[in-house]
């Protein structure tokens, strides 16, 4: 039988040249693939983002080189701006609309291509083509298919004897807000069909086909098993709504122009934040400030953080549990 | 010796039958949605060759006369013969940038139990929030300190910048993925870690960065208000911008328009066309297992 | 080719698991040593240390005649096989099984050679161009086997190579193993839970528990003199029957006691065993249907009621209850297996086929006492 006292003496040999740096080193070894990345994102997103937490303690106008402190001025202001909440409620409602169109048709349609039905590539691919137009494209072709005299709704609503339905879409009080909802909706509904889709096809099947072994229906496995599978999905897809209905610009800039018109019906926040940065037509030059845009835009942004954490929080709660 | 008496199948026609409905259903129901999003496509394409009067006399048919005229005058009138490769050099370069420093990242913060690799993590992600209002003036100061006002530089380098925290985003889990022992089999045949990003790592996160490539790509191609902010003449602007200022000028011809329209998506909805087919077989092909 | 030494290396995860607990051996150059323990107990990560993988919370690890502790696995010139063979799922098999060539640049002309000698080896040739998702489980494996032989380095390192195999392809890959070990001359360091591949492959076996080494010895050694109760029962299958008894000694003569029942023993074996409380091993082939052996001697036998036989063909496994309590051993998953009802002891024993013993039968068994094996019962340390 050997010995199994482990030998007190240490062992004294040379050791082996390292080629890979000492053990410390190692360990942080891995922050060496970050750096390039890291540097950009240092000077291209932090130093602007820090650059712009002092502008918005200041009064600058945008113009000339005057930075007078005015402390937290600007973010007073903006909370009690009504044109903030005006806006913000907009985003709100476009959000909470458009949500509901992706978890509902969005879903439904990738249910429908799950199925594999014929031609289900050619459906995916057109679905998603959409996301790639810019919105500079979709908002020039829905200006103008929307066009009270010319465009396409009207005229072909009007030969189908529904003339009543015409509207001046985009410049009605009521109406305006509705139509920039549907072209952003029409714009983004190949994402969440994407998203459900690669969701559904990670289910595997046997779980499914274990649901119909044990006697369940179509509908029952579906929001027994099939949806609550789905969880990451949704959640991805409600955080990406939520971040690209708060920092939609484009499309309403498109449709209705920089003040959101008819009367600011359709004004967000990312209009009312250019505008207030840049100025626009039809606006006083007083109304113009750097500073105070800036301010509007952290406290968007930092709302935005907030709630997307907590809504990550809550979702992937129920992932868990799910 | 015993006959083997087998059941015949039960025929189920009732179940056949509502598949076939389903089936129908199915099809009536995609068929009517590739519509309505193709419509609104269709319309942009014929409505580029139209003429002025074709717009009030015929507002949805085909044009009466097919106009090549617009394309020819959007090439040089609203300088897509500038903007169309501008757009291509500075899209190519943002995407490959902001892909690969991604995937860098991606790889040296997949491991949670590294020295601040949560930390970096969020901070990259958190960068999906800022709105771009929100910098785009510093960002202007700092360009042209830079001096690298007019030059295309000026759209590239934010661009990557911005396109990391969506690639990071979506590679970091996908790095981590990749399971451990196929990393410690690389480092004990004598792979540096520089050779594992390369040799090992990249290439299993393909899928991912098909991806990341045509959502950054899309954005990049189609971005409007930072070139709006930082770009001022043809030869330093992408196509978005230089149609929406070439636009200003000739509001009432929208054949015209919708001619540099087309001529600005057409591309980007080729490379996707294109890069679907290889996303798709790579999702099938796609097992990470050994 | 090198030697290799541990030295009192610990592992400590995060959150105070110690998986390696002071861990010393000394492989010689060549040598083939298997380490082998139930789940859990430190195998893996014995085996990542020595590779560089995992760090060291304490202890020195030396290869050849230098100290590896602080190198990185790429500096340590070592070749692994991982139990989920670890192969690159995006490259073809050649490019698997030539990439440590590659990664040392070494000319293509050699290392289309070199493949070719291996994939010749281990009959890999028809599929050197496919990927490892269209291969099967054996070929997987090959492939592993290949991308660890074409460097020849100073050790191999296999982390329990064939636990993926179905039983036929083990037993045809545990001796091509071997067989190539045994050529190449590398030394190997070979982990697995499986006794049959430890007894059969090693030169010498280490058995771990709980991080701890129990026994390091040749095979043989390690099933006819376990160190402890713990190798007695761990080694061997079925296990090694294991019951607190007492030790009663009078002049030459030597009794065992067990619950009702004694034994005679030769107080040969018995060396400095004190009198009293004891644990008594005996394996199931050292009992036998004494039907079979009428000449065995009387006071050699137990007698015995039996609860279950079990047919392997050549001979069978009869369970028989024994009124002495069984010597629980560590929380060792195989053990409890052995306790079928409580009170009563059940010890099994091998019998020759011709036996006709049957459940409920009263049988005597023989009791081969010349072999039996005597532990502390407090210690469970063997006594002699
Ligand atoms: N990264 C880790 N962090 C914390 N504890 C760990 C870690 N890896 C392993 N352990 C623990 O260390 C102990 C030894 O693990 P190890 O993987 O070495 O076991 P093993 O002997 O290889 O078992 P098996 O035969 O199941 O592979 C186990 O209790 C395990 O739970
Ligand atoms: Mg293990």
């Amino acid at each position: 039988m050997a010995t199994l006292s482990p030998s007190a003496s240490t062992l004294t040999r040379p050791a082996r040249r390292s080629r890979s740096g000492s053990k410390g080193a190692r360990k942080y070894a891995h922050l060496w693939f970050v750096l390039p990345g890291l540097l950009f994102f240092l000077a291209f997103m932090i130093y602007p983002a820090l650059f712009a937490l002092y502008v918005s303690t200041t009064g600058w106008t945008g113009l000339g080189n005057e930075f007078p402190f005015v402390g937290l001025d600007n973010f007073a202001k903006a909370l009690t701006a009504p044109t903030f909440y005006r806006a913000a409620s907009n985003n709100l409602i476009m959000f909470a609309v458009i949500l509901i169109v992706q978890h509902t048709i969005g879903l439904f349609l990738a249910v429908q291509l799950n199925a594999k039905p014929r031609f289900m590539e050619f459906y995916r691919t057109v679905l998603f083509l959409p996301v790639i137009f810019s919105l500079v494209a979709t908002g020039f072709i829905w200006t103008l298919m929307l066009s009270p005299h010319i465009g396409f709704i009207n005229p072909v609503l009007k030969d189908l004897g529904l003339g009543f339905l015409a509207k001046n879409w985009l410049s009605d009080i009521t109406w305006a807000l509705p139509t920039v909802i549907f072209v952003q909706a029409w714009q983004g509904l190949g994402w969440a069909v994407i998203i459900y889709l690669s969701g559904l096809q990670n289910i595997p099947e046997e779980m499914t086909q274990a649901a119909e072994i044990d006697g369940a229906s179509a509908w029952q496995t579906f929001w027994r098993i099939t949806f609550p599978m789905l969880s990451p999905a949704t959640t991805a897809l409600t955080i990406l709504t939520f971040i690209g209905t708060f920092r939609a610009f484009d499309v309403v800039y498109v449709l209705t122009g920089p003040i959101g018109s008819p009367a600011g019906r359709t004004d967000i926040l990312g209009t009312l934040i250019y505008r207030t940065a840049f100025g626009a037509a039809g606006q006083s030059s007083a109304d113009v400030r750097m500073s105070y845009a800036i301010a509007m835009s952290l406290i968007v942004f930092g709302g935005m953080a907030i709630i997307s954490g907590v809504m990550i929080k809550l979702l992937r709660r129920r992932e868990i549990e799910g | 010796m015993t006959a083997i008496t087998q059941t015949p199948p039960r025929r189920r026609p009732s179940k056949k039958r509502s598949r076939l409905i389903a089936g129908i259903g199915r099809q009536f129901v995609l068929i009517l949605v590739s519509i309505i999003v193709l419509i609104p496509m269709l319309y942009m394409v014929l409505a580029s060759f139209k003429s002025v009067a074709d717009f009030f006399g015929n507002p949805y048919g085909l044009p009466s006369i097919w106009n090549w005229d617009n394309y020819s005058r959007a090439w040089a009138d609203a300088h897509v013969s500038i903007t169309l490769p501008n757009t291509i050099i500075v899209t190519g370069a943002a995407v490959i940038g902001s892909t690969v420093l991604a995937a860098l990242i991606a790889f040296g913060l997949s491991r949670k139990d590294k020295p601040f690799a949560i930390g970096l993590y969020t901070l990259f992600v958190a960068g999906l929030l800022v709105p771009v209002h929100m910098i785009i003036l510093p960002l202007f100061f700092m360009l042209k300190a830079l001096g690298l006002f007019g030059t295309l530089f000026a759209l590239i380098l934010p661009y990557i910048a911005l396109g990391l925290p969506l690639g990071v985003l979506i590679l970091t889990p996908l790095a981590a993925t990749i399971p451990r022992d196929l990393i410690s089999a690389a480092e004990v045949d004598g792979a540096t870690q520089w050779q594992i990003f390369w040799r090992v790592v990249l290439p299993l996160l393909k899928p991912g960065i098909i991806s990341v490539a045509i959502l950054n790509g899309t954005w990049m191609w189609n971005e409007f208000f930072i070139p709006l902010i930082v770009a001022f003449t043809p030869q330093s602007q992408t196509m978005p911008v230089g149609i929406v200022s070439f636009i200003g000028t000739y509001s009432t011809e929208w054949g015209l328009v919708f001619a540099s329209v087309v001529i600005a998506t057409a591309p980007i909805v080729f490379a996707y066309l294109l890069i679907t087919r290889q996303f798709q077989s790579g999702l099938t092909a796609g097992a990470v297992k050994g | 080719m090198a030697n290799v030494s541990l030295r009192g290396l610990t592992k400590r995860y995060d959150g105070g698991v110690v998986a390696l607990n002071h861990l010393s051996i000394d492989v010689a150059d060549g040598e083939f040593l298997v380490l082998v323990g139930p789940s859990g107990c430190g195998k893996s990560t014995a085996l990542k240390m020595i590779a560089g993988l995992e760090d060291a919370s304490e202890g020195e690890i030396a290869i050849g005649d230098e100290v590896v502790t602080d190198l990185a696995a790429r500096d340590r010139d070592i070749a692994m096989i991982f139990q989920s063979y670890a192969l690159y799922p995006h490259m073809t098999v050649f490019d698997n099984i030539a990439f440590p060539l590659q990664i040392a640049r070494v000319p293509k002309a050699e290392i289309k050679e070199r493949v070719a000698k291996v994939a010749k080896t281990l009959q890999l040739e028809p599929y050197l161009a496919r990927r490892p998702g269209k291969l099967s489980g054996g070929q997987r494996q090959r492939v592993a086997m290949g991308r660890a032989i074409i460097r020849q380095p100073a050790l191999f390192l296999m982390d329990e190579p064939l636990s993926n195999l179905d039983a036929k392809l083990r037993v045809q890959m545990r001796s091509e193993i071997a067989t190539i070990q045994k050529r190449l001359n590398v030394t190997t360091i070979y982990v697995t839970h499986d006794q049959v591949e430890a007894m059969t492959m090693g030169d010498r076996v280490a058995l771990l528990n709980g991080g701890v080494l129990q026994q390091i010895d040749t095979p043989t050694n390690i099933y006819n003199r376990p160190a402890n109760t713990f190798v007695a029962s761990f080694i061997g299958s079925p296990s090694m029957n294991l019951f607190r008894g007492r030790l009663v000694r009078q002049g030459a003569e030597a009794t065992l006691h067990l619950g009702s029942q004694s034994l005679a023993v030769p107080s040969s074996i018995l060396a400095d065993a004190p009198d009293g409380e004891i644990i008594i091993g005996i394996r199931p082939e050292d009992l036998e249907d004494a039907a079979l052996v009428p000449n065995h001697p009387v006071n050699q036998r137990l007698r015995s009621k039996v609860l279950i036989t079990e047919s392997l063909g050549s001979d069978q496994m009869v369970h028989f209850a024994m009124d002495a309590p069984m010597a629980k051993v560590a929380d060792h998953d195989l053990l409890d297996d052995l306790v079928v009802a409580e009170g009563v002891g059940v010890c099994i024993g091998r019998f020759d086929a011709r036996s006709t013993a049957r459940p409920g039968d009263i049988v005597e068994v023989a009791v081969a006492s010349d072999r039996i094996h005597i532990f502390d019962a407090a210690t469970g340390l063997a006594i002699r």
